[in-house]
């Protein structure tokens, strides 16, 4: 079972890592464009955050257009922060093993850190 | 040429930066800054989705001197990021690339980010 799941991560990383430039290039660009509008939603749930109450700011995050901007938020951002490193890692690292090592982690920091944050708020919300 | 032997970009600092050049360095710093922001929005959605308890406390850090200097700087990075987000969009198709416009524009882009940041400290 183990030696599946780490087979199968091990493909998923090839094929996520041998993603075209030019896809990676459109894929960043397309994550920008989505990020505009939801950068205004951001700043509403920072001022909820902030400023109002606990319960508030949970109504306000339960209505659904707003759960559906948390959660295709956390999706892109995840997928243009880790491009966006990605582009710096390859700029400013020459030495080519370690400059793999560092996307690769990139990769699955990020991946792992969106699974778990939509994971945490399934459950804490929903009480799954 | 084996990748780690490739020569290296030219001496910077022996250049005076031209406006647009340190706005697109900028653009990458604040692009890294972000993401320490991305931590902070998901402790504040973790935080919520706890319960009052936690909610409040870090509502309550939030909302104290230090703290609120780094929001100001959140506020400041993605307000820089989407603006000169947008200029990298405008020349991705081809536009806005005359040397007579770009001090102009680049002019341009540091109003639009000092609006939209004050828009955003006001708001939040």
């Amino acid at each position: 079972m183990i030696s599946k799941i780490k087979e199968f991560l091990h493909q998923l990383s090839a094929k996520l890592m041998a993603l075209s430039v030019k896809n990676q290039w459109l894929l960043q660009r397309l994550t920008a464009i989505l990020l505009v509008p939801l950068a205004i939603w951001l700043g509403v749930f920072f001022h909820y955050s902030l400023a109002a109450s606990f319960q508030e700011a949970r109504v306000w995050l339960m209505r659904p257009l707003n759960l559906g901007c948390l959660f295709v938020f956390l999706g892109i951002v995840v997928v243009h922060s880790h491009l966006g490193l990605k582009v710096i890692i390859e700029d400013y690292i020459a030495d080519q093993p370690l400059q793999e090592k560092l996307i690769f982690a990139s990769l699955w920091g990020f991946g792992l850190l969106g699974v778990s944050v939509v994971g945490a708020v399934i459950i804490l919300f929903f009480r799954v | 040429m084996p990748n780690n032997h490739r020569p290296l970009t030219p001496h910077l600092t022996i250049y005076k930066w031209p406006l647009t050049a340190v706005l697109s360095i900028t653009h990458r710093l604040t692009g890294v800054f972000l993401i320490a922001g991305v931590f902070v929005f998901f402790t504040v959605l973790v935080a919520l989705a706890s319960g009052e308890a936690v909610f409040l406390s870090v509502q309550h850090f939030l909302n104290q001197g230090s703290a609120q200097i780094v929001l100001a700087g959140f506020a400041f990075a993605l307000s820089f990021h989407l603006v000169h987000g947008l200029r990298h969009l405008l020349w991705d198709l081809g536009l806005g690339f005359e040397s007579s416009k770009l001090g102009a524009f680049a002019l341009g882009e540091l109003l639009a980010i000092s609006v939209l940041t004050g828009v955003a400290l006001v708001l939040i």
